[in-house]
């Protein structure tokens, strides 16, 4: 991380909803004061994050713009994909309950959300 | 295609949960007579038909062998990007589904999760929710999986794994 006032915004995927492989679907990531914030998981932010050497656990907070879908088909992989970080999962599990209880990824995760 | 009676099959990805740029997750495309069947949707499958110049519209059926993450994240990209009228979509029918106990949960569950997008893209793009259904089936551990009968016909079943 840079100085304590910088922050960093690394564009992960800025495609349109066309699965073309040099261009992933959306997703930014931004690294301010110590934190990491993903705004939205399109398709291939998983593999952008681990290309960055980012691991999914040290995401504190995913934000959603929207629901449009080229936005938020990266949820599940994101949330599922097993990278041996036990504290990933907690930080998603964070993230969901308290910005999308009752939104998309509310209803994916359902009851484990809330725990 | 190659002359009737001959099928084709294509590893769109075979790699693990490991998110890499170079292997995307568990997807095998079946062409066999006029008939598309993809068999699980990992990670990047979208991409991978494609790059095949297969629209995501012509897959008739999805068919799903287990519910481990890596053979199933692709499912949201699959069916939500298949249905927008585009050149690489253009699914007009139903997203079909066939997997062994559990799909209609997944599936359902699925539904209640991209609602939003749905409703926004009938809204805004005008899309048929038509193409947005979903049909889904269960097979039996034992039984057919999948039929498609007439001249070019071909049938899928299942078998009980043998246990060592």
């Amino acid at each position: 991380m840079t100085a304590s006032s910088d922050f960093t915004v690394t564009l992960l995927g800025a495609g349109v909803p066309a699965p073309v492989p040099d261009v992933f679907g959306l997703g930014t990531l931004i690294e301010a004061g110590g934190r990491r914030l993903q705004i939205d998981p399109g398709r291939g932010t998983t593999i952008r994050l681990n290309r960055l050497r980012v691991p999914m656990g040290t995401i504190d907070v995913l934000l959603f713009t929207h629901y449009l879908s080229d936005h938020t088909v990266g949820i599940p992989d994101l949330r599922l994909c097993e990278n041996g970080v036990a504290s990933r999962r907690d930080a998603i599990n964070r993230a969901l309950a308290a910005a999308a209880r009752q939104s998309i990824a509310g209803r994916m995760i359902g009851e484990r959300c809330s725990t | 295609m190659s002359s009737t009676g001959d099928f084709r099959v294509t590893l769109l990805g075979t790699g693990t949960p490991a998110p890499r740029p170079d292997r995307f997750g568990p997807s095998t495309l079946v062409e066999a007579g006029d008939q598309k069947l993809l068999i699980d949707a990992g990670r990047g499958a979208t991409i991978r038909l494609h790059q095949l110049g297969v629209p995501l519209g012509g897959i008739d059926a999805l068919l799903l062998t287990h519910y481990h993450s890596d053979h199933t994240v692709g499912i949201p990209d699959l069916w939500l990007t298949g249905w927008l009228q585009s050149h690489y979509a253009h699914r007009t029918a139903p997203f079909r589904v066939i997997g062994p106990a559990g799909a209609k949960a997944l599936m359902s569950h699925l539904v209640k999760a991209y609602a939003l997008d749905i409703k926004i893209r009938i809204e805004d793009e005008k899309l048929s929710p038509t193409a947005a259904a979903i049909d889904v089936q269960e097979f039996p551990n034992d039984g057919l999986v999948y039929a498609k009968d007439g001249r070019q016909g071909h049938r899928l079943r299942s078998r009980p794994r043998r246990r060592h």
